[in-house]
C-alpha cells in the first residue's frame, strides 16, 4: 500500500499479502489504489512541467527582453517624445512650488566665498559712480551744507545784497520800460519777479545767449 | 525724495552731471545781463577799494617824507606831500590799472566778484588785455556811461555799447569766463547745467 505523506514524496511500504475477503473487494482495493497513483502522478508531472517551463521562459526573457528593448529605444527619439508629450513646465513649476530654493541656496551655497572670488573691479566699472555721487550730493544738498558750515552769515549777507540789488534793477527797468512805453524788459521782469517758467528763446533781448565754445 | 533711478533717467538726457554750487536764490539770474544798481554797487566797491589804496599811499608818502625830511617842515604847516590833484590822477591811473588787470585775468574786479558779476566780450567770451585796457580806461574816464544801462533795453552801458561787452550775473567762484557755463539760464530747472551766456550784439 502506498501513502502520500507530502508533496512529491512517495513512500512504498511492503507488507505481506494477506488475502482477505472475496475477490470483489480485492478488485475494489486495486482500482482505488490505481486511481490514487494516477492522480498523484498527474499532479507531480504538472508541477514538474510548470517549474521547468517557468525557469526556461524566465531565462529566455532575461536574455531577449533587454536586447529587444535596446533595439526599440535606439530606434525612437525619447527626448523628442518627452518634449512633445510631457508638460515639462507644469512639472518644473510644481517642483519649484514644493521646494524653497532660497533656503536651499542659503543652506548649501557659500555666498561669502562667491563674493570673495568675484571680480569686484568689473562690477564697480559698471556702476555709474559719478552719477551716484552727484545724486547723493544733490539729495543731501551738499553745497548748502558747505555754505552753511563755511560761508555762514557773510555769504548769506552777500546773497541777500545781490538779490536785493537785482530786484532793485528789475523795479527800475520796469519803471523805465513803462515810461518809454517799451515791452522788451517787461517780459523779463514778469519772468523773474513772478518766478514763472522761463523760455530762453522768447527772451533773446533781455538774456544773454548761448555760446557753443563755452560749453563744457 | 527722488530715487536714483528717476535721477538717472532725468540726467541721462542732459549729459554728465554738473555740480550746482550757486545758491538757489540766485540760480535763475545766472547769465542774465546785470542792471544798473548792482553794477553801480560793484563800481562803488571798486572805487572805495582803490580810494583806500590811494589814501594809504598818501599816508605812506607823508610818513616817508616826515621821517626822512623832517627838517623842512617841523611844524607841519607846509604841505610836504604832492598836491591832492596828483593823488586824484594817481587814483584814476590805479583804477585803470586795477580794472585792466582784473578784467584781463579774472573777468571780474573785486567789487564785481562780491556782487556776483562778470564782464564778458562778444559771444560771452573772456576778453584779452587790449579790450580790458580800453574798457577800463573808458570806465575810469567816463563813469556816467553806466547810467545808460538804465535806459538800454539790454542793460548795456555806453562802454558796453561801444566795445561790445556785457556784464552778466555769474555767482560761480571760478575765475574763468567759461565758468559762466555753470550758470543756469533756465529758471525752470535749477539743477540743470546751462551753457555759457553771452550777449547778442545785434540791434542795440
Amino acid at each position: 500500500m502506498m501513502v502520500a505523506m507530502s508533496d512529491r514524496e512517495v513512500v512504498v511500504v511492503s507488507r505481506p499479502y494477506e488475502p482477505e475477503g472475496d475477490s470483489l473487494s480485492l478488485a475494489r482495493d486495486l482500482a482505488a489504489s490505481t486511481f490514487g497513483l494516477v492522480v498523484y502522478s498527474t499532479q507531480a508531472a504538472v508541477a514538474l512541467t510548470e517549474a521547468t517551463l517557468r525557469s526556461v521562459v524566465g531565462s529566455v526573457l532575461d536574455k531577449t527582453v533587454p536586447a529587444i528593448a535596446d533595439v526599440i529605444i535606439s530606434r525612437i527619439d525619447l527626448t523628442d517624445i518627452v518634449v512633445r508629450q510631457v508638460d515639462l513646465q507644469s512639472i518644473i513649476l510644481r517642483a519649484l512650488d514644493e521646494i524653497d530654493i532660497t533656503q536651499i541656496v542659503m543652506d548649501r551655497v557659500d555666498v561669502d566665498e562667491i563674493v570673495g572670488k568675484t571680480d569686484l573691479d568689473a562690477v564697480i566699472d559698471r556702476i555709474p559712480m559719478l552719477q551716484i555721487a552727484d545724486y547723493i550730493i544733490e539729495e543731501i544738498d551738499l553745497p548748502q551744507i558747505i555754505r552753511e558750515s563755511t560761508g555762514g552769515v557773510a555769504l548769506d549777507a552777500f546773497t541777500t545784497t545781490r538779490v536785493s540789488a537785482i530786484r532793485a534793477d528789475e523795479i527800475i527797468s520796469t519803471m523805465v520800460d513803462a515810461v518809454l512805453l517799451r515791452r522788451l524788459r517787461q517780459r523779463e521782469r514778469k519772468l523773474t519777479v513772478s518766478g514763472g517758467e522761463s523760455d530762453s528763446e522768447s527772451e533773446p533781448d533781455s538774456r544773454a545767449e548761448t555760446t557753443e565754445e563755452s560749453g563744457r | 525724495m527722488t530715487s536714483f533711478g528717476q535721477y538717472r533717467d532725468h540726467h541721462d538726457a542732459q549729459g554728465p552731471p554738473v555740480l550746482e554750487t550757486v545758491p538757489a536764490a540766485g540760480r535763475r539770474y545766472q547769465g542774465d545781463r546785470a542792471g544798473f544798481v548792482i553794477r553801480a554797487i560793484a563800481a562803488v566797491l571798486d572805487v572805495v577799494f582803490v580810494g583806500i589804496v590811494v589814501v594809504l599811499l598818501w599816508v605812506g608818502l607823508w610818513l616817508f617824507l616826515l621821517i626822512f625830511n623832517p627838517v623842512i617842515d617841523p611844524d607841519l604847516t607846509v604841505e610836504v606831500t604832492p598836491p591832492s590833484g596828483y593823488f586824484l590822477l594817481a587814483g584814476y591811473f590805479l583804477m585803470w590799472l586795477y580794472w585792466t588787470w582784473m578784467w584781463a585775468t579774472n573777468g571780474r574786479s573785486l567789487g564785481q566778484y562780491l556782487m556776483g558779476l562778470r564782464v564778458v566780450g562778444r559771444q560771452g567770451r573772456h576778453f584779452g588785455w587790449k579790450l580790458a585796457m580800453l574798457r577800463s580806461g573808458f570806465c575810469a574816464v567816463f563813469p556816467p556811461g553806466l547810467v545808460w544801462a538804465i535806459i538800454s533795453p539790454r542793460n548795456r552801458s555806453v562802454q558796453d555799447v561801444m566795445l561790445r561787452t556785457s556784464v552778466i550775473h555769474d555767482w560761480s567762484s571760478s575765475s574763468s569766463a567759461s565758468s559762466s557755463a555753470s550758470s543756469s539760464s533756465e529758471s525752470s530747472s535749477e539743477s540743470s547745467p546751462a551753457p555759457a551766456s553771452s550777449p547778442s550784439d545785434a540791434g542795440e
